[in-house]
């Protein structure tokens, strides 16, 4: 074997298993024709072939739906995770100290009547989806996830009761899209319910930041960790099982790199350390590397988990 | 109507002249687009894969060729209608394009 067909047979290890199998005898011809008398595969070369084993891995996971929608619903599934562990953390200090993990305040100004609107809108639509009324249902459900984007991106700037702090604004909006997807859902059954619960959870989970709901400590970890089994419920064991693989190695990485900018969290965690040092970080206004950084290794992680499941959807034009 | 995109139009416009392999099917892209195109093997199995999904490519043959396996595609009746339609289309465009220059002069 020569050294670029050694070469060539190494950058095929980008493909899946399967598609090594039945198209790599030919793809290394190919390269080899492109190859000639070059010692070495070129650069331009192999990074083509990295490339289209990438797409393929891809391709074959997640079908027409994409890499970067299957790798942000992973992604968004493991900051409810992480959110989950850390409000265990809140929940630890509130039982022992008995002081209230969250402090509820209300800020005057636009991004409270959006933050209002969007949760009367999400009452409204769960109400109207029980009582049949869809056409109702799915209005107020995108006047609700409108008014919560709204609410998240322009005036996150400033303290409203659902932007406590930035990790939770990823998972709720990961869950108002539940929701919303949920109510336009027709059967399966599954996904109505997953919608509705989740209808049920960011209301009163907001209800709860806000105060205006006074909750104990078991109150509090009904709703907060009510957030994991929709998440769970959404996406089902693959997502469980991908998130763990992928998601909770790099997350728990970064939580370790990150502790040594902030000693506080080191004291009390225990095996929560990632992810309350995660939390500092975010408080430090750190927020988009950090979620860059993580979702980007669960994209990775995510692609090259895939061939040993393949969903095909339909792709619709022509296009390649 | 979707718009094809180059490469695609540039596969079917090569097997649409003769069935041909992958490097063959490279090299015929590099002469039609006098070189500004220059396909690899990772962009071109994926394009293929994929017109073989929608009906517009297929497998015509295979054989060994000094030792290395080779694999000939073919344009279907479907691929030719496609690129038929997409020549059109860009005939089309390109008298819109020259009126559109020759009234400003």
């Amino acid at each position: 074997m020569s050294r670029v067909e050694r070469q060539a047979a190494f950058l095929l290890r980008a493909y899946p298993p399967v598609w090594r199998q039945t198209r790599g005898e030919e793809l290394v011809g190919t390269v080899l024709d492109l190859a000639g008398h070059r010692r070495r595969v070129p650069l331009r070369l192999a990074a083509d072939l990295v490339t289209g084993g990438w797409r393929e891995r891809s391709r074959q996971h997640v079908g027409s739906v994409g890499l970067a929608a299957a790798g942000w619903r992973v992604a968004l599934t493991v900051a409810v995770v992480a959110q989950v562990a850390v409000s265990l953390v809140w929940l630890r200090d509130w039982v022992v100290t008995g002081t209230p993990a969250i402090l509820a305040h209300f800020m005057g100004g636009a991004s409270t009547v959006t933050y209002l609107g969007a949760l009367i809108a999400f009452v409204v639509a769960g109400a109207a989806w029980l009582g049949g009324w869809q056409r109702t249902a799915r209005v107020a459900a995108v006047v609700a996830v409108t008014a919560w984007v709204l609410t998240t991106v322009v005036f996150h700037t400033l303290s409203n009761p659902m932007l406590i702090d930035w990790l939770q604004v990823i998972p709720w909006t990961y869950l108002a899209g539940i929701a919303t997807l949920g109510l336009f859902q027709t059967p399966p059954t599954h996904a109505r319910t997953v919608g509705a619960a989740a209808v049920v959870v960011v209301v009163a989970s907001q209800l709860l930041s806000t105060g205006v709901v006074p909750i104990g400590p078991v109150g509090y970890l009904v709703v907060e960790e009510g957030q994991l089994p929709i998440a769970l419920l959404d996406r089902g064991a693959d997502t469980l099982h991908t998130a763990l693989r992928a998601g909770w190695l790099a997350l728990a990485l970064a939580g370790l790199a990150l502790v040594n900018l902030d000693p506080r969290p080191a004291a009390a965690a225990g095996w929560l350390l990632p992810f309350v040092a995660l939390d500092h970080l975010y408080w430090g206004g750190s927020l988009g590397l950090v979620t860059g950084v993580v979702a980007a290794c669960l994209v990775v992680a995510y692609a090259l988990s895939a061939g040993r499941s393949s969903r095909t959807e339909d792709g619709g034009h022509l296009q390649a | 109507m979707s718009t094809m995109r180059r490469p695609t139009y540039l596969i079917l416009t090569a097997l649409a002249e003769a069935p041909r392999h992958g490097y063959g099917i490279i090299q015929r892209i590099e002469e039609l687009s006098e070189s500004s195109v220059r396909m690899g093997p990772g962009t071109l199995y994926g394009a293929l894969d994929r017109l073989v999904e929608q009906g517009a490519v297929a497998l015509d043959r295979e054989e060994v060729e000094s030792g290395r396996l080779r694999r000939y595609y073919r344009l279907t009746p479907q691929g030719r209608t496609e690129l038929a339609a997409e020549v059109r289309r860009l005939e089309q465009d390109r008298r819109v394009g020259q009126a559109a220059l020759g009234g400003a002069s």
